[in-house]
């Protein structure tokens, strides 16, 4: 018995040193929300506490409100784009059929796989005025375009889409992989069209896996920082600022962390709500 | 059996005298950007060659924020034992306890009085030193490509009068030369974040109005307030405006590049800008090290005008802004004189001269001149020339956020189309909620 005890402390170790690592960092930005704490000048020495003033500030700013504004339409139009064209992809490489699907599954994986910030820059000449996009549009006859001073938002929607499918579609095969090929047999023995399997066999037997699938993206976009950081810096004025960019501009280049934490904090609720109606949904979804 | 014991006994004792050696070796960590690569490392080969200490190298590559990347690592602890600070941000520095004083070291080191005052006062806080300036520059000159001048059919050399005539000679260039997408370039906005206020709207704000009473400016040394609404700032806002709402001389996607300082390099370079409005260090920046012309050749492509004052009487017919990166000792440091030797070797006569006169930069030292590498740089006099019409950016805790404003200000004329009295009134408001009422004055 001494000794399982002994086992399970050891395995259990790695969590738990992880576990105070993040527990002392969140208590930290947790503390320093209630402060008027800098990253230069005299509140970096000495911080004050001012009890909820960061919190009050943050309903007053309008660029918090700007900022919930274009996360919810970023990490909406990133989460549904992604989990449908991942779906669609994985039933193409699913299909038997389909002989480029090496081809694609290689394209769609390699754009998943690259660093982030090479990511930013690939994309960045993909979408620049001179860049390969215009290029092509121009072949079609179509002038340029400034895409990044055009539909800024847009483009780093389509980038993360670009960048995150893979993620979804190999979630998704491996779904597929599950579902026994008998019940396709029966259905095309009742001849049910591609359409009406998809409906009546892929769909709900999938369900699960396409929940847990909308719950990891939410999270991950919702916080995801790097490709928009990189490629417009939340701008032009503040037509990309999304939460996370908003976040890192007022600790970072306004040196206002604690308010910056206070920001953390109201956005990391946010997340755990909607994090909350998806397990509620999962729940339901397997007792169904 | 011996063998054995003697085996083992010789490789203790080697280890043992790889320990003692590592351990006696003397270890200092020098952070520095890029573009300062080259004044650094020489000075870290003789460092370590005179000295017998090691210097562990942290290098900050071109592509990351410099400002924000020293910041979070002083911030977390983390920073070399040499750092860089930018002029505007010793104030703020300080007061965070981040740097160290270097008063006494200064005092017993004979270079020091090579240092024009000015230049003294910009690492100084509180009357005490804490950062040597290494460089400094015309901020914000107007720099034109030559070819694009030519079939535009503009006289050159081109030295116009006022921002009226900046202005018209950029939509001539618009108008003449279609593949140029830039006719007028100048940093705006808050991805380009300081190098937006020094390099760019600071030098129209001293341009606009009169100095009397430091209406030209963003904070008034006789009040000590920022200046949150004057007509200077309203100015300088409205030029942005004409630029690139009204007269649209500028696309604003290069302000929002991934690499903005890369990108506004490239498309000078490469033609696709009329007039840009820069720092004077980029007459070698413009290229990069493996592709940069001969200064014949790029004498041939680019040339130079002074930034006029905005025309408005009483106003300088030329305005720049100086700023300059000084360099400074963490103030956690262990072995603060073998620290102040490395500041000693980098801040040398020779190596500064030969290091500023290729990199294009100014001197800050009398004795540079005489220097033959510096002294032969037919550009730096000329740019020398521009000193007595340049000012100085406010070194004083908070200047960081205020600049941080200023940027934003910016984008709400340039970007959200906002009047400028609106973005005037906009930035005044900000500075009041930051700083309070009884900091923040408004000048009619």
């Amino acid at each position: 018995m001494r000794g399982n005890t002994r086992l399970i402390v050891g395995m259990l170790s790695p969590t738990l040193i992880f576990l105070i690592f993040l527990l002392v960092a969140v208590g930290w930005a947790f503390y320093a929300s209630f402060t008027d704490i800098m990253l230069i000048g005299p509140a970096a020495k000495s911080p004050q506490v001012i009890g909820l003033r960061n919190y009050e500030r943050l309903f007053r700013d309008p660029l918090f409100y700007n900022s919930l504004v274009k996360s919810a339409i970023y990490t909406g139009s990133v989460v549904a784009s992604q989990c449908v064209l991942g779906l669609f992809l994985a039933v193409l490489m699913h299909h038997k059929g389909v002989k480029i699907k090496s081809a694609v599954a290689a394209a769609v994986t390699m754009s998943w796989i690259i660093p982030d910030i090479v990511k930013v820059y690939t994309w960045g000449a993909f979408v620049h005025y001179e860049g390969t996009l215009n290029s092509i549009l121009r072949v079609f006859g179509v002038p340029s375009v400034r895409w990044l001073s055009e539909n800024p938002l847009g483009v780093c929607i389509i980038g993360n889409v670009w960048g995150g499918t893979a993620f979804s579609m190999i979630l998704f095969l491996s779904a597929l992989e599950t579902v026994p090929p008998q019940f396709y047999e029966a259905a095309e023995v009742d001849g049910a069209s591609s359409w009406q399997k998809f409906i009546a066999i892929t769909l709900p037997l999938t369900a699960p896996v396409i929940l847990i699938d909308l719950f990891l993206i939410t999270i991950w976009t919702f916080g995801y920082f790097t490709f928009v950081f990189g490629l417009t810096g939340g701008g032009p004025g503040h037509a990309t600022e999304i939460a996370s960019v908003f976040i890192y501009n007022e600790s970072f280049r306004l040196y206002k962390i604690g308010y910056g934490a206070a920001i953390s904090f109201i956005m990391t609720a946010m997340v755990a709500m909607a994090c909350i109606g998806y397990l509620i949904l999962l729940r339901r979804m397997e007792r169904v | 059996m011996s063998k054995k014991i003697l085996v083992f006994s010789m490789t203790m004792l080697l280890v043992g005298a790889f320990t003692v050696t590592a351990l006696a070796q003397k270890v200092i960590s020098v952070e520095y950007g890029e573009p300062w690569k080259p004044i650094f490392e020489s000075a870290i080969e003789e460092f370590e060659k005179t000295t017998g200490a090691k210097v562990d190298r942290m290098l900050i590559p071109y592509g990351v924020v410099f400002v924000e990347k020293m910041t979070l690592d002083l911030a977390a602890g983390a920073a070399g034992d040499v750092i860089m600070v930018d002029g505007s941000m010793i104030a703020d520095t300080v007061e965070a306890g981040y740097v160290r004083e270097l008063d006494n070291y200064v005092k017993e080191w004979p270079d020091w009085d090579q240092y024009y005052p000015a230049f003294q006062a910009m690492g100084s806080y509180k009357g005490h030193v804490y950062g040597i300036v290494l460089e400094t520059a015309a901020n914000a000159i107007l720099w034109y490509w030559k070819p694009n001048f030519e079939k535009a059919g503009i006289p050159m050399p081109w030295k116009p009068k006022d921002w009226d005539e900046v202005l018209e000679t950029a939509e001539r260039i618009k108008e003449k030369v279609p593949g140029v997408e830039y006719p007028l370039y100048i940093p705006m906005g808050s991805k380009w974040g300081e190098g937006a206020t020094c390099c760019g709207i600071y030098s129209q704000i001293l341009g606009a109005d009169t100095s009397a009473g430091d209406r030209n400016r963003l904070w008034n040394y006789t009040t000590e307030k920022w200046i949150g609404s004057s007509p200077a700032i309203e100015r300088a806002l409205n030029f942005y405006r004409e630029i690139f709402l009204v007269r649209k001389l500028s696309p604003i996607d290069a302000m929002y590049a991934p690499d903005i300082w890369g990108e506004w390099r490239r498309l000078m370079r490469e033609g696709k800008i009329g007039i840009g409005q820069g720092g004077s260090w980029e007459w070698a920046e413009f290229w990069p090290e493996a592709e940069r012309p001969p200064e014949e050749e790029r004498g041939e492509l680019l040339a130079w005008a002074p930034l006029p004052g905005s025309g408005h009487p009483g106003t300088p017919p030329i305005q720049t802004i100086s700023g300059g990166w000084t360099v400074a000792m963490n103030a956690k440091v262990k072995d603060p004189d073998l620290v102040w030797e490395f500041l000693r070797i980098l801040n040398s006569k020779e190596r500064m001269a030969k290091w500023l006169g290729a990199a294009g930069k100014l001197s800050m030292r009398k004795d540079s001149a005489e220097v033959p590498e510096y002294a032969a740089n037919d550009f730096l006099v000329g740019i020398g020339e521009l000193l007595p019409y340049s000012d100085y950016r406010d070194a004083l805790a908070g200047y960081a956020t205020v600049s941080r404003y200023v940027q934003q200000a910016m984008e709400k004329v340039a970007v959200d189309g906002l009047t400028a009295a609106e973005a005037t009134e906009w930035y005044n408001n900000k500075l009041i909620e930051e700083f309070g009422k009884d900091k923040v004055e408004t000048i009619k």
